[in-house]
């Protein structure tokens, strides 16, 4: 059987779980994903080795803070990178049988939108503003499915009316504008269900929203995978939001996955500094807390090639070792992964008397 | 929506009247016409006798408001030089202007718009590149002198095309250029500019997440977006133009309106002058409320407020 | 307590227009509605609510920029609702919600933290680094940014700038709308604990509006609820995160996702929208979305009552208390 801390790189073939892999193959695997920017001749590693897989019906969070790549994974999946400051590197991504990253343009339009959707953060930018939101329902439901109009209409009405949205015979003909932001959200949700696609990829769908409508769009999003039994991959910098939705998390932090495993497990024994330093950075809405933790410093700009743990200038726990190798990732407790050479990383202090 | 239309036009015959106001005034101050209408040493009774036949012996004010109730009536007055209703000249001369003007700005708009779509799409790219730089003389060029340029080259040094007057599809092709390169220069730059604003928005990478071709993402939800200050320059553009046309038309002695007010004012025929320049500025008007009513089309947010 | 600022039954109404020329006024926004509360010396208040509910055209209000429909507000015990002297305005300063655009592209730092020392006081050079110098230091740049323009900084260092700037004129109070809402969760943490060391090393009174719960229970010792434009709760934090009162609070309260997935169960959603401040209810701003709404709720606006010690209710369902 698996050591324990057995080591995992992007080149070994991984293996989930066995009760996992009894109950479904993964629907999509990313295999070490590498996308880089590019700006006066430098490359910056803003995604840098990133594999992960996701099954049917499951909602994985990737958490991080801004610069962590988590955006780009899923925009490089998408296939909706800037082609002149941006680049895939290496990887792939397996859809059931196919790899997304070999497929032409015309096929991946086959796939985008039909078998993995996605929503956005700001649903008011992401809606057109000159077209009814029917018609931007229709146009999804017209690429991709042999329909008239006035069926494609019907089901449109149908839709808005799944998302929770009142008197969608009346909705279906307005403007983006004309809508508040949970409505436009919940419309964006409507076009991306539209086709019933397996895989939702949601990147920070409620950030934009205030408190009592992130909590229906985030009910809203259970609803739909327990009924639908739709997979999920949900970007967010939000903790709390992991925590309320997701069943498994990545953490990104410098390009790379720095801790994984399910929500239960890394919330209640975070493993990687940073995840700790993060839970503990958070101020609390149920308890006071005397002094917040600072992760001190900032992100740093890294350099290609990267041979040292990328948190390693803003670790508490710091060694030698971290400045001269990038530490692997390797599994501490079943599918719980992390990427630290301490094998049981020092306990941060729950009230920061660090800084 | 009608009430507001209702408002713009009758804001639009205020600002005509204004400068028909203005311009019959003006005209005044450039002369006597008695002058150029009469050979030298015609005496002075036979001066007289012309004066009061063209009305120009009633005081400044009765001029006005006679010709003003005129226009009311449909009576544009006559011409001192032709002796012919100002409304036959113009009849006569409108439709090579009208042939020039919509030719130039299908051409605008046909060349302009794609030019801009395409520098944008393929943009820091060689192509955007040495269409921007092309555009951007395009686009500081006077047309008059672009036309002048033209003539020497094509008429005089080449011999290929006609430098002016009309009659064939071939005298259209030196006035067409002269006066299309800079309006399409401008169109092209702010298509561009326009669209790659756009094109950084969400809404593109939601219907290339849809699955839309990428053509169909540019044209569908990029360009419709991008058209509203595109319509704004090209307004802008033709009114430029109708205005311009005046200059060009004389310099190409193309025989339409341009050319008539230019030798009218030379020989202060005021009735033609200011009928002309009352044609110009209500084309200008007219342009600038179609302009502004495209934007509720184009636009609904614009529409509900 | 000495009180640093006394705001009474303040009101901010915006007409709603329609019509070309002549504009008849079809309606009426109410922005802030008939708000009153006290700031002490030494506090920190965290203002709280949704979009809509009218805090940041409150803060616009207190700052000057923004003349109130009515109220009054006093600081430092003289009427400002009118405008206030130049001696009155040093000692009332503001932090913005967004560090990028808050700063001009093309002032050097220190240009940017002399300027409200231009232009309210006349100092040598040397005078204006003694102030400047001490003040970098504080809020954790190194002295090589002066020389530096905003873009070489990332956000949570130019809210550090932007929190010097307020700071260069020692103002007694601190208007922050939002100063964290733009930043990382570890650089929240940074500028959190920032505003708790500057706040004792300059007997700092904070007005702090965020939409953040957590943030709020963090930063504030007295709470402020506010909603379409209304106070709906205003207690001290122990009390209002302990017993919140109005249906509203509790609301908001259970909506915040809770960093634990054990406790996922006990996010409970508010069913309904914000209504529009256009067509807002006659009675209590909540009464659309309130599980407890009864018919008073729809017809009356409720008074603040007094709910406890500091603790006021805008509710019906307290009615039994004392009036605040």
């Amino acid at each position: 059987m698996r050591c324990k801390y057995g080591l995992k790189t992007e080149q070994t073939n991984r293996t989930q779980p066995e009760e996992k892999q009894a109950a479904s193959a993964p629907i999509l695997s990313v295999e070490g994903l590498k996308t880089y920017y590019y700006s006066n001749g430098t490359a910056a590693p803003a995604v840098d080795g990133v594999s992960f897989e996701l099954h049917a019906g499951e909602i994985v969070g990737i958490v991080g803070e801004s610069g962590c790549g988590k955006s780009t994974v899923v925009r490089t999946l998408m296939g909706l990178l800037d082609p002149i400051s941006s680049r895939r590197e290496a990887g792939t991504a397996r859809l059931g049988d196919i790899d997304l990253f070999s497929l032409r343009p015309k096929e991946l339009c086959r796939v985008r939108g039909k078998r993995i959707a996605m929503i956005f953060q700001n649903p008011l930018s992401a809606l057109d503003p000159v077209y009814t939101v029917g018609n931007q329902i229709m146009e999804m439901l017209l690429l991709h499915e042999k329909m008239t109009r006035q069926q494609a209409r019907e089901r449109a009405i149908e839709l808005l009316r799944e998302v929770n949205i009142p008197s969608p015979e009346l909705r279906v003909d307005q403007y983006p504008h004309e809508l508040s932001g949970g409505m436009q959200q919940r419309v964006m949700i409507a076009i991306a269900l539209a086709c019933n696609p397996e895989i939702l990829i949601a990147d920070e769908p409620t950030t934009a929203l205030d408190v009592t409508v992130q909590a229906q769009i985030l009910d809203l999003l259970r609803q739909l995978r327990d009924r639908l039994g739709i997979a999920v991959i949900l970007i967010t910098h939000n903790m709390g939001v992991v925590a309320a939705l997701c069943d498994r998390m990545l953490v990104m932090y410098g390009g790379v996955v720095v801790e994984e495993g399910s929500c239960k497990e890394v919330f209640s024994h975070p493993a990687h500094p940073y995840t700790k330093g993060l839970l503990a950075a958070i101020p609390s809405v149920a308890q006071d807390k005397e002094r917040l933790y600072t992760i001190p410093g900032q992100v740093p700009v890294l350099r290609l090639p990267v041979r040292m743990c990328r948190f390693s200038s803003r670790c508490g726990c710091s060694m030698p070792r971290c400045e001269q190798e990038e530490p692997p990732l390797t599994e501490r407790a079943e599918g719980h992964w992390c990427r630290c050479w301490q094998e049981s990383g020092k306990e941060v202090p729950a009230d920061g008397e660090n800084s | 929506m009608k009430r507001y239309i209702l408002m713009r036009v009758l804001k639009a015959l205020l600002t005509i009247w204004a400068v028909y106001t203005l311009v019959f005034f003006l005209t005044r101050v450039t002369g006597d016409p008695i002058e150029w209408l009469t050979i030298a040493g015609a005496s002075d009774s036979a001066k007289e006798t012309l004066r009061e036949n063209l009305g120009l012996d009633l005081p400044l004010w009765q001029q006005y408001f006679k010709s003003l109730i005129g226009l009311f009536t449909g009576d544009t007055g006559t011409s001192y030089y032709y002796a012919r209703p100002v409304s036959e000249l113009f009849a006569e001369r409108i439709g090579p202007t009208v042939a020039l003007g919509s030719i130039v700005m299908l051409v605008t708009v046909l060349i302009g718009i794609p030019l801009g779509v395409l520098a944008a799409v393929r943009h820091n790219t060689l192509l955007d590149r040495a269409t921007m730089s092309t555009a951007v003389i395009g686009s500081t060029m006077p047309n008059f002198v672009l036309g002048i340029l033209l003539i020497f080259i094509f008429s005089l040094k080449l011999r290929l095309l006609p430098s002016g007057n009309t009659g064939t599809p071939l005298h259209y092709i030196l006035p067409v250029i002269a006066m299309s390169v800079g309006p399409t220069a401008s169109v092209a730059r702010l298509t561009r500019s326009s669209l790659l604003d756009v094109i950084g928005q969400d809404f593109l990478d939601c219907a290339r997440a849809k699955g839309m071709r990428e053509w169909k993402v540019v044209l569908k939800h990029g360009l419709r977006n991008a058209l509203i200050p595109v319509i704004t320059i090209l307004g802008a553009q033709l009114s430029a133009m109708i205005g311009g046309s005046v200059v060009v038309e004389t310099v190409f002695a193309w025989p339409g309106i341009g050319t008539l007010i230019v030798s009218s004012a030379q020989q202060r025929d005021f009735p033609v002058v200011v009928f002309g320049v009352l044609v110009i500025a209500a084309s200008v008007t007219f342009v600038n409320l179609l302009v502004d009513l495209s934007y509720g089309l184009l636009d609904p947010r614009i529409r509900n407020s | 307590m000495e009180k640093i600022l006394e705001v009474n039954h303040l009101n901010k109404h915006y007409p709603v227009k329609k019509g070309l020329i002549l504009q008849k006024e079809i309606g009426q926004v109410r922005a802030v509605n008939e708000v009153s509360f006290d700031l002490f010396r030494g506090e920190t208040l965290g203002i709280i609510g949704e979009s809509g509910c009218g805090k940041s055209t409150l803060i616009r209000m207190l700052i000057g920029l923004e003349k109130p429909t009515s109220g009054q507000i006093r600081f430092l015990g003289q009427p400002i609702e009118n405008g206030m002297s130049a001696s009155l305005r040093k000692q009332m300063q503001m932090v913005f919600q967004d560090p990028y655009s808050s700063l001009d592209p093309r002032m050097s730092v220190q240009r940017i933290l002399e300027e409200p020392l231009r232009i309210h006081c006349k100092m040598s050079k040397q005078q204006k680094e003694q102030v400047i110098l001490p003040l970098l230091g504080q809020v954790g740049l190194p002295r090589e940014a002066l020389k530096k323009y905003p873009h070489e900084f990332s956000g949570g260092q130019r809210q550090r700038i932007g929190i010097a700037r307020a700071l260069v004129l020692e103002p007694t109070l601190l208007l922050c709308d939002e100063p964290v809402s733009a930043l990382d969760v570890s650089i929240q943490a940074q500028i959190l604990n920032l505003f708790r060391d500057l706040q004792r090393q300059h007997e700092l009174t904070l007005l702090f509006v965020s939409h953040d719960m957590s943030v709020i229970r963090y930063i504030s010792d007295r709470v402020m609820v506010m909603y379409l434009g209304q106070i709906m709760e205003i207690a001290t934090k122990k009390e209002l995160f302990e017993r919140p009162l109005h249906p509203y609070t509790q609301a908001l309260m259970r909506a915040v996702p809770v960093p634990d997935p054990e406790r996922r169960d006990q996010c409970a959603v508010l069913e309904g929208e914000i209504p529009s401040p256009i067509h807002a209810p006659k009675g209590c701003p909540f009464s659309t979305r309130c599980p407890y709404a009864s018919e008073i709720c729809r017809q009356q606006r409720p008074q603040m009552h007094r709910t406890g010690e500091g603790h006021l209710t805008a509710c019906h369902r307290y009615s039994g208390e004392v009036e605040g």
